[in-house]
């Protein structure tokens, strides 16, 4: 018997989901891309996964099972918003998430380009990115502490997210990755 | 269906609306159509979001910038281990609280919520009442009660309501409304009026015959008894139509503020005039707070019970307690100096002593919570704020914030015994403060910023509330300033 199989279902989930936490929210981010939101909704998986992870076959692997769940409960999320109901419907959603499992390689590829590309990030504009990914800082607070408008803070970030972009792009086509 | 093509301006400004969740509905339509339509555009709004979903969870940006304003000051091995460990525990925390469900009878946890406490834990909740003026408000209406999904009803006098998505709603009663979700409320009598953030642009109400979608403003609605409908547009604009009725009017109309005389139609809902008897009132913003980060919520009046276990939350709550007072007396304060604290009884100041490595000594100053760092002399024209934090659950409780102050702190007190003697000197006459050994300030981090305008806390309680009371320096008066 493996050591995973002998763990009991609740230690077995909190390994299953602290190992998979990551994608899975990347997931639901790609269906519903506002954080907070995500946020909620990936609540929602982990109680639903908790409370069905008897039925878990653990020969097969934990992600695809754990992203239906999310799948449905982004679905059901989007329910309770207007705004998210016109962006996602069904069809786009399926869409979505079939083209994401698509890209997973490249997605990966990039995900590592974007370390190496934010230790290019100036010092001013890297802890404005601290303040608003790591911090959870709202634009607000960032706005204030620099002594700028909303307005231009959020313009700020927007920059910078772009930058970033063009230099993972900039990265794949220098070594050939073609995106 | 024949598409403009969308440039890349607009493109980006979709992406990050997207991600902002300030997304109108127009533009979530837009988003929509094109993500169905362009193959192209939807790979690279995958490739946009997926990045900005791993820039949340990139240990580079933990070790970046000002890490120290916000430091967890636990002993994980990484910051990059802390955010991992933080992220799955406030998911599973969740996942815990359906445990406890499950584990509990149905009739004990019916017993939980009736042990005398106002307040909520942070789930299901959309907003909090942030301020009550109102002798007939129903028992169950409170500064500090957290607004669900549902109806809302306030009798008569005002209130006022801060949704999470920063949209703050004035009313005056009666008045009554149906909340749906952050994004949208129904009107279904009385006066309400909103200020909306850029975050949460696209906020719509309902009314019975209106819908009204926030385009960036403020906005006052009436609905008479008879179910008919007045709109007046404050600051900004919004997108509003009847949805009955004759020609244009059913039509959406973008009414501006600043364009109302370039407006050919008059709609019959649209009240140019402002009459500010007949509205409710624009809603009030605190003019001392110039921010607030974290877990801090700020209440425009106090809550009037903060024995222990009276006024629960999962957050740190924060309110004023008496504005532009002069002092009758000195007033000993607790911490005075900018600088990162943690406060501590003797006892734990000597464990720390012998167990904090020499990483947590450079970032902090251990202090004991008697001491003793300043005195704000008689006469001195202050105003004063209590953060109160006695969360829900019975097991250790973990909250952290800031609140930055258009003045100077002068003080912080934090020593129960201190606290006790500067209730009958800046304490609100109309609260019941905890007066006996319930406050009690142990392992907690208090930093005050160097400019002393910000106040960071980083409070745990396990058993006693915590409570931080903030003493700012008031304006002096123009009377004062002229005898000067």
């Amino acid at each position: 018997m493996s050591s995973e199989e002998k763990l009991d279902p609740r230690s077995r989930f909190i390994q299953l989901f602290m190992s998979h936490e990551k994608q899975i929210y990347r997931y639901i981010l790609s269906l519903m891309p506002h954080s907070q939101d995500a946020q909620d909704v990936l609540q929602e998986t982990a109680i639903a996964l908790y409370n069905k992870i008897g039925d878990y076959d653990p020969t097969r692997p934990f992600a695809p099972w754990a992203f239906r769940f999310a799948y449905h409960m982004t679905l059901k999320h989007r329910e309770k918003s207007s705004r998210w109901h016109r962006f996602l419907d069904e069809d786009l959603m399926k869409e979505i998430a079939s083209r994401q499992s698509m890209l997973t390689p490249e997605l990966d590829q990039r995900r590592e380009y974007l370390k190496e590309c934010l230790a290019e990030v100036p010092q001013d504009k890297r802890s404005m990115l601290t303040d608003y990914y790591f911090e959870d800082e709202t634009v607000d607070v960032i706005a204030d502490s620099q002594g700028k408008t909303v307005e231009a803070t959020y313009k700020a970030l927007q920059r910078v997210r772009k930058t970033l972009m063009h230099c993972i792009q900039g990265k794949m086509q220098a070594r050939g990755v073609t995106a | 269906m024949n598409m403009k093509p969308i440039g890349n301006e607009e493109w980006d400004s979709l992406l990050d609306k997207a991600i902002s969740g300030t997304l109108s509905d127009h533009e979530a339509q837009a988003l929509n159509r094109i993500l169905k339509s362009d193959q192209d555009r939807l790979d690279d709004y995958i490739r946009y979001v997926d990045m900005h979903g791993s820039l949340y969870q990139e240990p580079l940006l933990a070790v970046a910038g000002k890490m120290d304003n916000m430091i967890d000051y636990e002993t994980l091995k990484s910051e990059a281990a802390r955010r991992d460990n933080i992220d799955f525990w406030k998911t599973f925390a969740a996942v815990a609280s359906i445990a406890a469900l499950v584990a509990l009878s149905l009739n004990l946890w019916q017993v939980i919520p009736g042990s005398g406490s106002q307040g909520f834990d942070q789930e299901d909740y959309l907003g909090i009442v942030t301020s009550l003026k109102s002798e007939e408000s129903p028992s169950d209406l409170f500064v500090g009660k957290g607004l669900q999904r549902g109806l809302f009803r306030l009798d008569a006098g005002k209130a006022q309501v801060r949704l999470d998505n920063g949209v703050e709603l004035s009313m005056r009663g009666p008045v009554e409304f149906d909340v749906f979700g952050l994004d949208h409320i129904t009107l279904m009598t009385g006066r309400v009026t909103a200020n909306v953030p850029p975050q949460a642009i696209g906020f719509r109400i309902d009314t019975p015959d209106m819908e009204v979608v926030d385009l960036g403003t403020e906005f006052a609605l009436k609905v008479d008894k008879a179910g008919e409908s007045r709109l007046h547009v404050l600051e900004g604009e919004v997108e509003a139509r009847m949805k009955m009725g004759m020609d244009y009017e059913n039509e959406p109309l973008v009414i501006a503020k600043d364009r109302l005389a370039e407006l050919d139609l008059n709609p019959s809902y649209l009240e140019r005039e402002y009459d500010p008897n007949s509205f409710a009132p624009s809603p009030l913003k605190d003019p001392l707070i110039r921010a607030i980060g974290g877990q801090v919520h700020n209440l425009q009046d106090p809550p009037k019970d903060l024995r222990h276990g009276r006024f629960k939350h999962d957050y740190l709550m924060l309110f004023p307690e008496r504005r532009n007072f002069s002092l009758p007396q000195s007033l000993q304060v607790n911490l005075a100096k900018p600088g990162t604290y943690r406060v501590m009884s003797e006892n734990a100041l000597k464990q720390y002593l012998d167990t904090a490595t020499s990483k947590q000594r450079e970032r902090e100053k251990p202090v004991l919570s008697s001491l003793i760092q300043g005195k704000i002399p008689e006469n001195t024209l202050v105003h004063s704020y209590l953060i109160h934090f006695d969360a829900s659950a019975n097991e250790n409780h973990r909250a952290k914030g800031r609140v930055r102050f258009k003045n100077k702190i002068l003080g912080v007190i934090l020593h129960g015994p201190n606290l006790n003697e500067s209730d009958s000197i800046v304490g609100h006459s109309d609260i019941a403060y905890e007066s006996k050994q319930g406050r009690r300030t142990e392992n907690d981090i208090v930093r005050i910023s160097s400019d002393c305008q910000q106040v960071f806390m980083n409070f745990e309680i396990h058993g006693f509330i915590d409570q931080a009371r903030i003493i700012v320096e008031a304006d002096p008066s123009p009377v004062a300033v002229a005898q000067k």
